[in-house]
């Protein structure tokens, strides 16, 4: 983005710092619970949010090199990204254009194609088919239309989005809009993959999202692992579908004292950003040795049940032993608060949510980001939050 | 209840000990198997049996000073028990009132709960007294987030609750003449000795009707019950409730005694199911007593089973020597011999092996609550025996 966008951040941020207040948002919000157990809305939200609109589904660093694959799903839509031997990415339903078996497994990898485990047939990595064994039992023209389906594809500034429509236009500076400049000053294609996690969950996927995008439950949640420093002065911003909240570093307070023109570009403030409608990447800044983590929690068949896949990075190789052994202190850092400390909270929240024991939630002027993403959420199903939560208080009887 | 009463229930249990036949009860009953494996019944089970009724759902033993609660649940909602400094018991749903995080597990004594996800903290009254952050929020939003309160009476020793909210609770109704079967069995008296929590792969009924007949003793307990003194056991119905009745040797003894000299007890006990799952069991012979609740969860062949054991706070130093081996000998039945066949059951329903399951003349209690939730639920059981012989066509 703009150096000018980043001082004027940074100058939000030193002002915060000077009124030693955090950031407040505009409104404290109230929610009703639907959102996260109503099996119909559930339903509309996989059409509206994730199969009807583009998804950063992956990072560059994902697949880096040609004959790279990446499987994952949408929404429960297996996809399958692949670089090709020009090194340009393409995404395609990961499903045999024989009988529709899985291809490739859930996971990365490398090849130079795709043979299905059922007959045999094979694709290369531009999606062709380029072997069917006793090729002569099926009729020519039937086969000249087998390639994989591919899917809308772009790739930029390290990331990676497909939209889901095979017959859908993508266009990536639209999707990301503002957000765009952001994930580009993070220098995302420089990252590497260092660990992956994907596990089914027992919550809706928007806990997940949730829980990443507010610093509200540090001090309490994460006493002993990200401790209580820095949790204070974090300015949610908007920036298009998409919300960030800011975190800065102790040297923030150093460029009081010089002309802007002085100020390094990243003005020591980096961000936790939240992709419309899943995604949320965050980190590689300064802090616990520059570890970036990338998570999205794709809705299953339920409402209350997640794919949550989690994938952590670090900025290049590391120079030394000793850097690599603080990178992997970093990396159990993030999987033992995400998996050991947020997940149990969340699932808690949701089982008393299903088990009608929970009226409403409240996101406060310091889950600003929340009442961002769910209010983007309730607007593109065409939700009305104060009729859902009159009828709800109605039915628990309070 | 009157001692009249108690009479007139000895005499029965002395008439049949006279004639030399167990109790039977009036009728012996098919039921269809649905009733534990059919999963739209067994929603609509859990919303007319458990959501939209009061629920015995735990003794004053369980928090029987101030500060103490128990978390625990009806059906899956999850209920926190608190006793307030004026000691009066209160119960709540147990979930903060900002994000829905559950606030307390199993037993404790404390202050008041606070929410590990942001650190929401409640009082003891349920009222909100901390929130970080506060300006964060509006006030008006603020003023209403108390813990969703309960309707809950407390009396004879137990704690009665109903799950929903705005619910009017009437414990003397609810528990009719059961009240005073309870009454009698002094449960403020008793102290918690043990608490065991598990889910078990059985439908919620399945552990209300293994404890509430004596049928099977002789078989499945010979080496721990065994079979003495299982022979006489008149059933009783109370309300919508039902009660087994035990009696010690000391009975035969009324005999040659004017009832006016008989004790209160008339040397009788019982076990008694409070509708819809509570199972109460103890007397004057038992040096324990068992509070039993199979919460039903998602699934009709899985539960939550709550067994919890009490002794009297007179015990002697010696009866207090003699719990360990009590506890070992109650959880053996419960969990080594009783859930063992009951999962069994289950299974085998599952299974489509079983076509129907008879409640003889000696397991009338079974018939009486079987009834009863049939009736609750508007249940027919004469055409769910028809249609599941069809099913399997026999």
């Amino acid at each position: 983005m703009e150096k000018s966008q980043r001082i004027a951040i940074a100058k939000e941020i030193l002002e915060l710092i000077d009124g030693g207040q955090p950031y407040y948002g505009d409104e404290s919000w109230e929610g009703d619970v639907g959102r996260f157990i109503d099996q119909e809305r559930f339903e509309l939200e996989k059409q509206k949010l994730f199969l009807e609109r583009p998804q950063l589904i992956a990072l560059s660093a994902d697949l880096p090199s040609p004959g790279d694959y990446f499987a994952t799903d949408i929404a429960g839509k297996p996809i399958l990204i692949v670089r090709g031997k020009d090194g340009t990415v393409q995404a395609f339903l990961n499903a045999c254009r024989h009988r529709g078996v899985k291809l490739a497994e859930e996971g990365c990898g490398h090849g130079k194609g795709f043979a299905c485990p059922y007959h045999g047939w094979t694709f290369n990595n531009e999606g062709e088919l380029i072997s069917v064994p006793s090729r002569s039992a099926f009729d020519v023209e039937q086969l000249a239309n087998r390639d994989l389906i591919r899917l809308p594809t772009h790739e930029e500034i390290g990331v990676i989005a497909v939209h889901p429509q095979p017959d859908a236009t993508l266009d990536f500076d639209e999707f990301l809009g503002p957000m765009k400049g952001v994930l580009e000053d993070i220098h995302l294609e420089e990252f590497e993959l260092m660990a992956t996690r994907r596990e089914v969950a027992r919550i809706n996927w928007k806990h997940a999202v949730d829980g990443g995008m507010e610093a509200y439950h540090v001090p309490f949640l994460h006493p002993t692992t990200f401790g209580t420093d820095g949790g204070g002065f974090l300015p949610h911003k908007q920036f298009g579908d998409h919300h960030a909240f800011i975190n800065s570093a102790p040297e923030i307070l150093e460029l009081k004292d010089k002309p802007e023109s002085e100020w390094p570009h990243s003005c020591h403030w980096w961000s936790v950003n939240a992709i419309f409608p899943n995604t949320v990447i965050g980190g590689g800044g300064p802090r616990r040795g520059g570890v970036l983590f990338f998570q999205r929690t794709e809705p299953m068949n339920e409402a209350g049940t997640c794919n949550y896949n989690f994938r952590l990075y670090c900025r290049g190789t590391a120079a030394s032993e000793e850097e690599k052994a603080s990178r992997e202190a970093s990396v159990n850092l993030f999987l033992k608060v995400a998996f050991e400390e947020d997940l149990p909270v969340q699932v808690s929240s949701q089982i008393m949510m299903e088990a009608g024991a929970v009226r409403s939630v409240l996101f406060g002027k310091r889950e600003a980001c929340l009442t961002g993403m769910h209010k983007g959420y309730d607007e593109a199903i065409g939700h009305d939050a104060k009729a859902a939560l009159l009828s709800n208080s109605k039915a628990m009887g309070v | 209840m009157e001692k009249s009463q108690r009479i007139a229930i000895a005499k029965e249990i002395l008439e049949l000990i006279d004639g030399g036949e167990p109790y039977y009860g009036a009728e012996s009953w098919e039921g269809d198997i649905g009733r534990f494996i059919d999963q739209d019944r067994f929603d609509l089970e859990k919303q007319k049996l458990f959501l939209e009724r009061p629920q015995l759902i735990a003794l004053s033993a369980d928090i029987p000073n101030p500060g103490d609660y128990y978390a625990t649940d009806i059906a899956g909602k999850p209920i926190l028990i608190v006793r307030n400094k004026d000691g009066q018991a209160q119960a709540f749903l147990n979930a903060c009132r900002h994000r829905g995080v559950k606030l307390a597990e199993d037993c404790g004594n404390g202050k008041g709960f606070t929410c590990p996800y942001h650190g929401w903290t409640f009082d003891n009254d349920g009222k909100l007294i901390s929130v970080p952050s506060r300006s964060a929020f509006d006030m008006a939003q603020l003023a209403d987030r108390d813990l969703i309160k309960l309707p809950t009476q407390e009396a004879v020793g137990v704690i009665v609750i109903h799950p929903q909210p705005g619910a009017a609770l009437d414990l003397d109704a609810f528990l009719g003449p059961m009240k005073g079967v309870l009454e009698d069995m002094d449960l403020n008296g008793y102290e918690l000795i043990t608490a065991h929590r598990r889910v078990a792969q059985i439908n919620w009924k399945h552990a209300v009707d293994g404890g509430m007949e004596a049928y099977h003793v002789p078989f499945l307990h010979p080496e721990t019950f065994r079979t003495d003194g299982g022979g006489f056991l008149p059933h009783k119905q109370f309300g919508d409730h039902h009660a087994f009745i035990t009696s010690g040797p000391g009975i035969r003894e009324l005999k040659n005694l004017p009832e006016d000299q008989w004790p209160h007890s008339c040397h009788w006990g019982s076990v008694n199911a409070i509708f819809p799952n509570t199972v109460i069991g103890g007397s004057e012979m038992q040096p324990v007593l068992f509070f039993q609740r199979t919460e039903p969860m998602d699934k009709p062949g899985v539960c939550n089973y709550n067994y919890r054991l009490y002794a009297r706070k007179s015990d002697t130093p010696e009866q207090r020597a003699a719990r360990p081996d009590a506890i070992k000998l109650f959880m053996t039945v419960a969990f080594e011999e009783d859930l063992p066949t009951q999962v069994s059951q289950q299974i085998q329903m599952e299974a489509g092996a079983v076509k129907s399951v008879l409640f003889g003349k000696r397991e009338a209690c079974l018939t009486g609550m079987h009834k009863g939730y049939d009736e609750a639920i508007g249940h027919d059981v004469e055409a769910a025996l028809r249609s599941n012989s069809r099913a399997m066509g026999v």
